[in-house]
């Protein structure tokens, strides 16, 4: 975990609610893995306190790749910041992906979630391990990547409404690849909606697939120091956070068995 | 030239008067990856409990606009005999104060996590947390009666050598009640506030932000707030104060200190911008030279109430 000051190089718009900002932080960046996040200060946004925890989307030499959606105040601070601007990021910050002893990866995105599994496509890709990345969102407006890149990265695309992509949840599609692969060494990986989540946990439970989740959560400190950002987890050792987890320093990558999922949408209301 | 930026809270020194305030800074050590703690007056721990507690359930906290944040974290820590084995043993080269909060939901529990906390090396000083509700009295906050207040802070002078720093609670009628009873208890200093209760409503789900409804207020909304309590607390007692609320800069530290307190806690601000206690010790230290103040003590309670 560093401090780092660095420019905002890039900013491009996907669609009028998403954009795709990359952040000139070389030391930050050098030490980033995926599934990590960092804690942003917007300066001078009206409406904005605290910092906002974003995904690492992707390195690219001493770039960051952050991908936004614009869900309230912060973001929408964010996507007004001008190209050139100095940022001031606290990072990287969380629990990275493991692929350790994984053949076969499968990553399920849903919606601006699909943010850092693009960064765990790209570290996967360096390792040589074969993946298939299904990425899925309500509508192609929604659609977090433009369609050059889903093209590039071979990602299956989904959208709810078929007006990209195929048709219907992004979880009918691993189900069916699942139905005609084998699954030694498959390994699970998701990031989006509680409900995409929660269906690819009861289709892991159901193959008895590993899966990692990755969680979001408001924020305040990012570094587990104020206890904000705490979900349930199904721990029963006696320990003595007693069944919570932070999800800035336990997480944001969870074991997808230790989430409590029934209760977790309470912790995002 | 130089200026003295050291301060007293009774016989406790500290070499500035920039404090962490307890809640904002994990067990001391956590901010040590991104700067040299060393540099602070001092680090006050989280509260630390007789027995573990996990906290309370999610959503814990809700950003108010620009104005702040609401917290419900219900002190969840790991208790105090693995606070004394995991935690405290990290605090003791770090250079600075080390002020322990403790809190307990009876009275007998606030004497008992100071016994066990008393034998040990490491630490400088006590802050106690009377904010939190009484098992025994339907919930009401021990620091919004005087009575409880008095018995806590007069069982825990029979219990320590350290200082005692009652951290008060704005959420009652007449704080500089509760700061009388606090010194004549015996203890060392206070600091104040402690945050406001607040509460927050999602009008599409008609539900409240934070899941135990309402919370602690903190922020830069807090200042003004925190600022009366400390003129008025100013007015009924002599110890040394620590003022806190909505600190930021140190020309917020300064209206403090101006209007009476000997040092500062900085907390909410510790989020966004983690190195900014560094700024103020420097804006303090500028401030002073820019105004040929070779003590910055003096500064203490000198404002200037004549006009208006």
């Amino acid at each position: 975990m560093i401090q780092e000051c660095g420019a905002l190089r890039r900013k491009e718009v996907i669609h009028p609610e998403i954009f795709d900002l990359w952040l000139e932080c070389p030391e930050v960046a050098h030490q980033s893995h995926a599934g990590q996040y960092l804690h942003l200060l917007i300066k001078g946004a009206t409406g904005v306190t605290l910092r906002r925890p974003l995904s690492i989307a992707g390195i690219e030499g001493g770039l960051i790749r952050l991908l936004v959606r614009i869900v309230g105040e912060g973001t929408s601070a964010l996507a007004a910041v001008p190209v050139g601007t100095i940022m001031d990021v606290i990072g990287p910050l969380g629990i990275p992906f493991d692929y350790s002893k994984v053949s076969q990866a499968l990553l399920v995105g849903g919606g601006i979630g699909g943010a850092p599994l693009l960064f765990l496509q790209d570290e996967l890709i360096g390792k040589s391990i074969p993946t298939d990345y299904f990425l899925g969102a309500k509508t192609q407006d929604e659609y977090p990547l433009d369609p050059e890149e889903v093209e590039r990265r071979s990602i299956f695309a989904a959208t709810d409404d078929g007006t990209f992509g195929s048709a219907g949840f992004v979880s009918l599609q691993v189900n069916q690849w699942l139905q005609h692969h084998d699954h030694a060494g498959v390994r699970v990986y998701s990031c989006g909606p509680l409900l995409m989540m929660r269906e690819v946990d009861r289709i892991c439970r159901l193959y008895d697939l590993p899966h990692q989740a990755s969680l979001e959560n408001r924020m305040g400190c990012g570094i587990g120091v104020c206890q904000g950002c705490a979900v349930r987890v199904n721990d029963g050792k006696g320990d003595p956070r007693g069944g919570y987890r932070l999800v800035c320093k336990d997480g944001p990558v969870f074991d997808a068995m230790e989430i409590e999922w029934a209760v977790l949408g309470e912790s995002y209301r | 030239m130089s200026v003295d930026l050291s301060v007293s809270l009774g016989s406790l020194k500290l070499k500035n008067p920039v404090l962490t305030a307890s809640g904002t800074f994990g067990y001391g050590t956590e901010y040590a990856e991104l700067y040299d703690l060393s540099r602070l007056g001092g680090v006050i721990v989280k509260t630390i409990t007789l027995k573990p507690r996990p906290g309370n359930p999610a959503p814990r906290i809700w950003e108010v606009g620009g104005h702040g944040m609401l917290n419900s974290i219900g002190l969840a820590n790991v208790g105090v005999e693995a606070f004394i084995a995991e935690k405290l043993p990290a605090l003791k080269n770090l250079g600075a104060a080390v002020i322990v909060n403790v809190a307990g939901s009876t009275i007998e529990e606030y004497w008992e996590v100071v016994e066990k906390l008393e034998p040990q090396p490491g630490f400088d000083a006590f802050e106690i947390n009377i904010s939190c509700p009484n098992v025994k009295d339907e919930g009401m906050a021990f620091g919004s009666n005087c009575a409880a207040t008095e018995q806590i802070v007069r069982g825990l002078r029979d219990r320590t050598r350290r200082p005692l720093i009652p951290k008060l609670t704005p959420n009652v009628t007449a704080i500089g009640e509760i700061a009388r009873a606090c010194e004549a208890a015996g203890a060392d200093a206070l600091s104040l506030i402690n945050t406001v209760v607040g509460m927050a409503v999602d009008v599409q789900t008609r539900r409240p932000r934070i899941a135990t409804v309402t919370g602690g207020y903190s922020g830069p909304a807090l200042k003004p707030i925190a600022l009366a309590k400390l003129y008025e607390v100013r007015k009924n007692v002599s110890l040394p104060l620590i003022g806190i609320g909505g600190i930021s800069s140190a020309t917020d530290a300064l209206e403090y200190i101006i209007t009476g307190a000997a040092a500062i806690e900085v907390g909410t601000a510790n989020y966004v911008q983690p190195k900014i206690t560094l700024e103020i010790i420097d804006g303090l230290k500028h401030y002073c030279e820019k105004r040929k103040i070779a003590r910055l003590a003096d500064l203490i309670g000198t404002l200037d109430t004549s006009i208006g």
